[in-house]
C-alpha cells in the first residue's frame, strides 16, 4: 500500500454546474516525479487541491501515502508539502522569518526551526537575502523560498502546482535542478504544468488530463511512441529535384505528407530500417538534396494528438499556450 | 493549538512592527475627534441633561476609546481578506494544524495593537487635554477591559465579514457602514436625554452605546454595575455571533 504514493478512484469534483474532474482513476508509485499536464481548466489544480486535502471530492476516493484525503486528512498533511500556484509566503516577513514561522507551526522546537531555516536558505541559495523582507525578492527567489517552505518537514510527497509559472528561463532551469535533486533524495514529486518542456525534462511519468478526464499516461517516450513514428524531412534544390525524389520514394512504397514548402518532401517512417531504406532510394534517385532532417515526435505532438482541437482553441485566447509549441509545432501540424 | 495560535499571532505582530506607522496613523482620527469634539461640544457641560460637575473631556475620553477601537477593529477583517487573497492560507490548510487558529491569531494580534492604541490615547488626553479618571485603580482597569473586550468582539465580527467577502475594499466599506451610524446614534458625544424618542430607543440597544455607558461610568466613578452587565452581555453576544460567522465564512472560503 505504501508503495503507492497516491491513488485516486472514480473521483469526481463538481463546482456548481461544472464538472472539474470526471470519474478519474489514477495510481502513482512512490519515488518518482509525476507530471500532470493539460490545458488551462483541464482539472489539474483541482486534482492537486484534492490530493493535498484543500478540497473535498464530490464523489469517489483519493488517498495519499496510504491515507484517505478526507477521513485521514491530518495524516496526509503530516506527509505532504504543497507549493500552490500563488506564492504562499508572507511578503512582509523576511525569508528566514517565514521559514522559522512554518517550522514552528509544524511543531519544530525553536532552535531546530532556526537551524532548518538556515539549512534551507543555503540549499536554495537564498542565504544572502535571508534577512530581507520577501517583497524585495525577485519572482524566482520567491518561488525558491516557497519551495523551501514546503520542504521544512521533509515531506514524503511534494505537490507543485505550476511551479515555474511566470519565471524566466534561467530561473526555471535552476528550479528544475532543485526539483530533480530532492526527487533523487527520495521525495515523490507530483507537479502540474502546461509547459510540455518541463514535463519532458523532469517527469518519470506523465499524465495527460483534459476536460476533467485522464486521456493518457506513461513515460514521455511511451507517449511519444503512441502518437506515431518519426518522419524524414528532405529539402531539395528545386521543384524538379523534388519531383524526382518524390517519384523514387513513391516507387519504393513511401507516402509523403503534404508540405507547404515547395522544395520540401516530408515522409513519415515507422522505424530505423525504413529510414535507411529511404536514404538509399534517395541517393539512388540522384536528386539534389540541400538539407535533411529526422523529426522525432515531441510532447507537443502528444499533447495535440491526445487533447485535440477543442482545447487548443481554448488555449489560443488564454495564457496557457505552451511556450515549447512554437513555429515548428504549427508547421508539423499542417504537414501531417 | 496554543502554539499554533502563538506562532500566527507572532507573525501578525511582526508585520505590525515592520510598519509601525499603521499604529500611529490609526491614532490620528481619534485624536482629531478628541481635540475637536472637546472644544465644539464643551458648552454642553452647562446644559440641563448633562451630568452636573463633570467636565466634557472626562465624559468624552471613554467614548472615544470605544469608538476608536471599533474603527480599528475593521483592520481584522481587512487582514483576513488580504490573507485569503494570497496563497498563505492554503499553505496553513495543507499543514497539520487547526487552520481556524488563523482567525484566533488575527483577533488576538489586533487586540494587542488596538490595546496599545487605547493606552496611547489615554496618555495623550491626560497630557494635553486635561483628562482625568475619577475612579479607583479597579475602575480604570475596568475601563480598559471593557474597551478591549469590546474591540475583540468587533474584531470577530469583522473577521466574519472578511472571510465572507474575501475582499479588502468591501470589508472596509462594511466597516464604515457599520461604524458610523452606530457611533453618532449613540451616547458617545451627547447624553441621549436630549434626543428624539426613536433615537433614544435606538441608542439604548446600540451595543456601542452600551459599551460606552459602561466604560464612562467606570471612568467617572459612577455606579456602574448595571451598565457593565449590559455591556458584557452585548460583548458576549457579538463575540459568539462573530466567531460562528467567521468560522462558517472561513470554511466556505476553501474553494
Amino acid at each position: 500500500m505504501n508503495d503507492q504514493a497516491a491513488s485516486v478512484e472514480v473521483l469526481t469534483r463538481r463546482f456548481g454546474a461544472t464538472t472539474a474532474l470526471h470519474e478519474v482513476d489514477l495510481a502513482v508509485d512512490a519515488g518518482t516525479i509525476v507530471a500532470l499536464i493539460g490545458p488551462n481548466g483541464a482539472g489539474k489544480t483541482t486534482l492537486v487541491r484534492i490530493l493535498s486535502t484543500l478540497l473535498k471530492p464530490s464523489s469517489g476516493r483519493a488517498s495519499v501515502a496510504g491515507f484517505d484525503v478526507v477521513s485521514e486528512a491530518a495524516e496526509v498533511r503530516r506527509r505532504i508539502g504543497l507549493t500552490g500556484q500563488y506564492v504562499a509566503i508572507d511578503q512582509d516577513l523576511t525569508g528566514r522569518e517565514n521559514l522559522v514561522l512554518f517550522g514552528r507551526l509544524l511543531g519544530l522546537p525553536r532552535r531546530e526551526a532556526r537551524s532548518r531555516a538556515v539549512e534551507l536558505m543555503s540549499e536554495f541559495e537564498l542565504t544572502d537575502a535571508a534577512q530581507r523582507p520577501v517583497h524585495s525578492y525577485s519572482g524566482g527567489m520567491r518561488r525558491r523560498l516557497d519551495l523551501a517552505a514546503s520542504l521544512i518537514a521533509r515531506p514524503e510527497i511534494l505537490f507543485l502546482d505550476e511551479p515555474t509559472e511566470g519565471l524566466d528561463p534561467a530561473s526555471r532551469i535552476v528550479l528544475w535542478q532543485q526539483i530533480a535533486r530532492f526527487a533523487r533524495q527520495g521525495t515523490m514529486v507530483f507537479l502540474t504544468t502546461h509547459y510540455l518542456e518541463e514535463a519532458d525534462e523532469l517527469a518519470d511519468r506523465i499524465v495527460l488530463i483534459d476536460r476533467g478526464r485522464i486521456t493518457a499516461e506513461g513515460t514521455a517516450e511511451e507517449l511519444k511512441r503512441r502518437v506515431g513514428g518519426r518522419a524524414v524531412a528532405v529539402t531539395l534544390s528545386g521543384p524538379e529535384e523534388r519531383a524526382r525524389a518524390q517519384r523514387a520514394l513513391e516507387a519504393a512504397g513511401f507516402k509523403e505528407s503534404p508540405a507547404t514548402d515547395p522544395n520540401l518532401l516530408y515522409v513519415p517512417v515507422d522505424d530505423s530500417a525504413e529510414i535507411i531504406n529511404l536514404m538509399e532510394r534517395l541517393g539512388a534517385s540522384g536528386a539534389r538534396v540541400t538539407d535533411l532532417r529526422i523529426d522525432a515526435p515531441t510532447l507537443d505532438d502528444v499533447f495535440l494528438a491526445m487533447i485535440g482541437r477543442a482545447s487548443s482553441e481554448e488555449e489560443a485566447g488564454g495564457d496557457g499556450v505552451p511556450p515549447g509549441a512554437p513555429v515548428e509545432f504549427a508547421g508539423r501540424g499542417r504537414q501531417r | 493549538m496554543i502554539s499554533t495560535v502563538a506562532g500566527l499571532t507572532w507573525r501578525n505582530l511582526r508585520k505590525v512592527s515592520r510598519t509601525p506607522q499603521i499604529v500611529f496613523s490609526s491614532l490620528v482620527q481619534p485624536i482629531v475627534f478628541l481635540v475637536l469634539f472637546s472644544e465644539v461640544f464643551r458648552s454642553i457641560e452647562r446644559t440641563a441633561g448633562f451630568p452636573q460637575g463633570t467636565s466634557y473631556i472626562d465624559y468624552l475620553v471613554p467614548a472615544i476609546l470605544i469608538t476608536s477601537i471599533g474603527t480599528s477593529s475593521v483592520q481584522s477583517g481587512v487582514g483576513i481578506a488580504v490573507d485569503l487573497n494570497t496563497g498563505i492560507i492554503d499553505r496553513f490548510r495543507s499543514m497539520p494544524i487547526r487552520s481556524e487558529a488563523v482567525l484566533v491569531a488575527r483577533s488576538l494580534s489586533d487586540l494587542v495593537r488596538s490595546a496599545s492604541q487605547s493606552f496611547l490615547l489615554v496618555l495623550v488626553a491626560t497630557a494635553f487635554l486635561g483628562f482625568r479618571f475619577h475612579s479607583t485603580f479597579l475602575g480604570v482597569l475596568g475601563v480598559f477591559l471593557v474597551v478591549w473586550f469590546f474591540g475583540w468582539a468587533l474584531s470577530w465580527l469583522y473577521i466574519a465579514v472578511g472571510t465572507m467577502t474575501r475582499d479588502v475594499e468591501t470589508t472596509q466599506m462594511a466597516g464604515f457602514i457599520i461604524t458610523f451610524p452606530l457611533m453618532f446614534a449613540s451616547t458617545a458625544f451627547v447624553p441621549s436625554s436630549g434626543m428624539p424618542g426613536w433615537l433614544q430607543a435606538f441608542t439604548a440597544v446600540n451595543p456601542l452605546s452600551q459599551a460606552i455607558d459602561a466604560s464612562r461610568a467606570l471612568a467617572l466613578g459612577w455606579p456602574a454595575a448595571a451598565q457593565v452587565l449590559q455591556a458584557l452581555i452585548a460583548i458576549a453576544t457579538l463575540t459568539l455571533v462573530g466567531m460562528a460567522l467567521a468560522v462558517i465564512g472561513f470554511r466556505r472560503s476553501r474553494s
